[in-house]
């Protein structure tokens, strides 16, 4: 028995020295790019390998090498590689905030004259430029309003709100018959972050698109703008239609709560509806701009760029060249009707897709009756946790101060600003 | 025949107990109770017993995770270097325990491995990142097994300094007057009475090292060669979460720990209490 368990012990070790893979470099004229990703996601992943497949049967001197890795990770992986001297050809970013970051340091090459380009949404592309250069293309277009059980709206005569008090009687509505009317997923503070900014980036960014900026530089503050104060009054005002326990109940919990039909509508983004029609294939969702005063041409349909995917500053021609055909693949029709349809997302490249009705709706709402995000400053994350993070606290009580909660913000900025 | 009589407290102690059985028993209760329903059936209830056991849930885990090649990969890893870690520590722990008192040298690597045990690995992962590229060892099982070993011989160590000492010096005189060398009297006297605390050692670093993320993430990175831990982040996206498939991969992965430390439990809490009380 001891002889059997020192024997497979070494057979084991044997077998790790040997039967391993070592790192692929390039060999001869073979060209490797990695993608570094975190779209570990079935239907995104089914993209990925399609792409794969496809570039590697078109370009048989070229290996696409993906690794995926888990969204927590993606930044710490993606920065270790960065400072060790081993950057993957192409990865994405967030924001034009981090394009500007990244680009300060030298790692990512201009894509002003890609193709491809002439296939994004032009109004996407913003988001990817600094300075000029094309440094992103978006990959997808996120959405922020509200989504609803349209069966359930349909059952007690309910008609898509335009106005603050025409939401409010829904809500009671709704209510009187025990549903409740918003699944809030506030126990997650990215989750909550999606409710007051759905109401503020609709008055106070689209009507001013250096909003952020000013605050950031203290050019101005937050007590004294009077339409962030009303916004902040707005999402106070609605707490009694949130779920029970409302910081206590997670992102999860509230796509259960809405595809079980206990409650009707959550504030949230596009994602939602994949999300929630996983728990119920059967169910209908609609979508809505939350509305924010009693003025309905206020109420707009927020449209953000999603992530983007960057290329690495290679110096040799040939790599870049092999970057640029896999770019042409990746934002070609055929690959993002894999995207739209496999993986469920608003891809940044018009198309005829057969894709989920709430997302066809915001995809092609119309531009008046939107606002669209791409290209203006906003927060970068350290401000935007603040925002997030003071909004949250204020909210978790049974009173809310609008003033503690303005002075709260100002004295957070102006701490950072010293 | 005289009946035993129970008294209050007895009813008491027992009820206790079993309330905290049932504490530790109802999240794994759950998580295998998830991985038998389908997302609606999840949706409808988180606690509620599944209508029909959900078997899809395993078998699409097992297809995702690629799971005989991650745990092939795993298993790969982890034997290897819990015999290294085994042997090294054993050895090390022996040098330490026996002449600390008299050389400095030792004196000092023993505050080394407690130094050691104080730095997280977040700090070391952009050097040791460089290092393997540099060597060309990343996405390479051994050069994870070298990690691996390297990252927990000086908590082995530490446990073996105290059993060592538990040790007396007499029986490896004995063994010296005989005839024998140093080298041998260890193996062939010491060793097999570190029994305990190396099965100690052996099974905790067997749970510890398969459930590793933290340096598999890092190298490991080419899918042939991930481990099961990295495999299961693939039922977490960004923002949805396939917990009926993660947790089927989860209890299928911690099927081979849980015998491990089924059978030797009894080692571990002798060898950890035997080894503490004698520092």
């Amino acid at each position: 028995m001891k002889k059997a368990t020192v024997v497979m012990m070494m057979a084991a070790m044997v077998a790790s020295m040997s039967g391993t893979v070592m790192a692929a470099g390039d060999s001869g004229d073979t060209i490797t790019l990695t993608w570094l990703n975190h779209y570990a996601e079935a239907g995104k992943q089914a993209w990925i390998q399609s792409v794969k497949e496809q570039f590697e049967a078109k370009y048989d001197n070229v290996i696409l090498n993906i690794e995926t890795v888990d969204a927590d990770s993606h930044k710490t992986i993606l920065q270790t590689k960065l400072a060790s001297d081993d950057a993957p050809a192409i990865f994405d970013l967030a924001s034009n905030a981090d394009l500007a970051i990244y680009n300060e340091s030298g790692y990512l090459a201009d894509l002003s004259d890609f193709e491809c380009l002439n296939n994004v949404d032009a109004d996407l592309l913003k988001e990817g430029m600094v300075d000029g250069k094309q440094l992103g293309i978006p990959i997808e277009l996120s959405g922020y309003g509200v989504f609803y059980n349209v069966d359930i709206f349909e059952q007690y005569g309910l008609e898509e709100p335009k106005t603050l008090s025409e939401l409010r009687q829904i809500c009671d509505t709704l209510k009187e018959n025990g549903v409740t009317p918003f699944a809030t997923p506030f126990a997650e503070a990215w989750a909550f972050s999606c409710y007051p900014r759905a109401l503020y980036d609709e008055v106070c960014w689209h009507d001013d698109g250096d909003f952020w900026a000013k605050l950031m530089d203290r050019s101005e503050k937050f007590a004294d703008s009077e339409s962030f104060k009303t916004q902040m009054e707005t999402t106070w005002s609605l707490h009694e239609y949130w779920n029970d326990d409302a910081f206590g109940t997670s992102w999860d919990s509230a796509q259960q709560l809405m595809a079980n039909g206990e409650a009707a509508m959550c504030v949230h983004g596009s994602w939602a509806v994949d999300g929630i029609t996983s728990y119920n294939p059967d169910i209908n969702i609609g979508v809505f701009p939350m509305p924010v005063s009693e003025n309905p041409e206020e109420a707009l349909m927020i449209k953000e760029p999603g992530q983007q995917l960057v290329l690495y500053n290679f110096e040799d021609e040939a790599t870049k060249e092999a970057a640029r055909n896999l770019y042409n693949l990746i934002y070609s029709q055929d690959s993002m009707k894999v995207y739209a349809e496999e993986a469920h997302q608003m891809p940044s490249v018009a198309g005829d897709y057969d894709m989920l009705p709430a997302l066809a709706e915001i995809m092609n709402y119309p531009s008046e009756q939107s606002f669209s995000e791409a290209g203006l400053t906003r927060l970068d994350s350290e401000h935007q946790d603040i925002v997030f993070e003071t909004i949250m606290n204020a909210c978790m009580g049974d009173e809310f101060d609008v003033d503690a909660l303005l002075n709260d913000l100002d004295t957070a900025f102006d701490n950072i600003a010293q | 025949m005289r009946k035993r009589k129970i008294s209050v407290w007895t009813i008491v102690y027992l009820l206790l107990v079993f309330l905290a059985m049932a504490v530790f028993i109802l999240p794994i209760g759950l998580a295998v109770l998830t991985s038998f329903k389908s997302k609606p059936e999840l949706a409808k209830s988180v606690i509620g017993l599944p209508k029909a056991l959900y078997l899809k849930n395993y078998s699409e885990a097992m297809i995702r995770s690629d799971f005989v090649h991650s745990l092939k990969n795993t298993a790969l890893v982890v034997l290897p270097s819990v015999v290294l870690i085994v042997l090294c520590s054993s050895m090390s722990g022996y040098a330490v325990a026996r002449y600390a008192k008299e050389k400095r040298a030792f004196r000092v690597l023993d505050k080394l491995y407690l130094a050691s045990l104080m730095i997280p690995f977040q700090i070391l992962m952009i050097p040791v990142y460089k290092i393997y590229k540099t060597l060309k060892m990343l996405n390479f099982l051994p050069g994870m097994v070298l990690m691996l070993v390297g990252t927990s011989i000086a908590y082995a160590s530490f446990l073996y300094v105290g059993f060592v000492k538990s040790i007396p010096r007499e029986i490896e005189e004995s063994a010296y007057m005989d005839g024998c060398s140093e080298f041998k009297s260890f193996w062939l006297i010491t060793f097999p009475l570190l029994k305990p605390i190396s099965a100690t050692v052996a099974s905790l670093h067997v749970m510890w090292l398969w459930n590793d993320f933290n340096i598999s993430v890092i190298l490991l990175q080419k899918e042939a060669v991930r481990t099961i831990t990295i495999k299961q982040f693939y039922f977490f996206g960004q923002y949805t979460a396939d917990y009926g498939m993660a947790f089927a991969a989860a209890i299928l992965s911690m099927i081979p720990v849980v015998l491990c430390f089924v059978f030797m439990q009894k080692y571990i809490v002798n060898g950890i209490t035997v080894g503490a009380v004698k520092t």
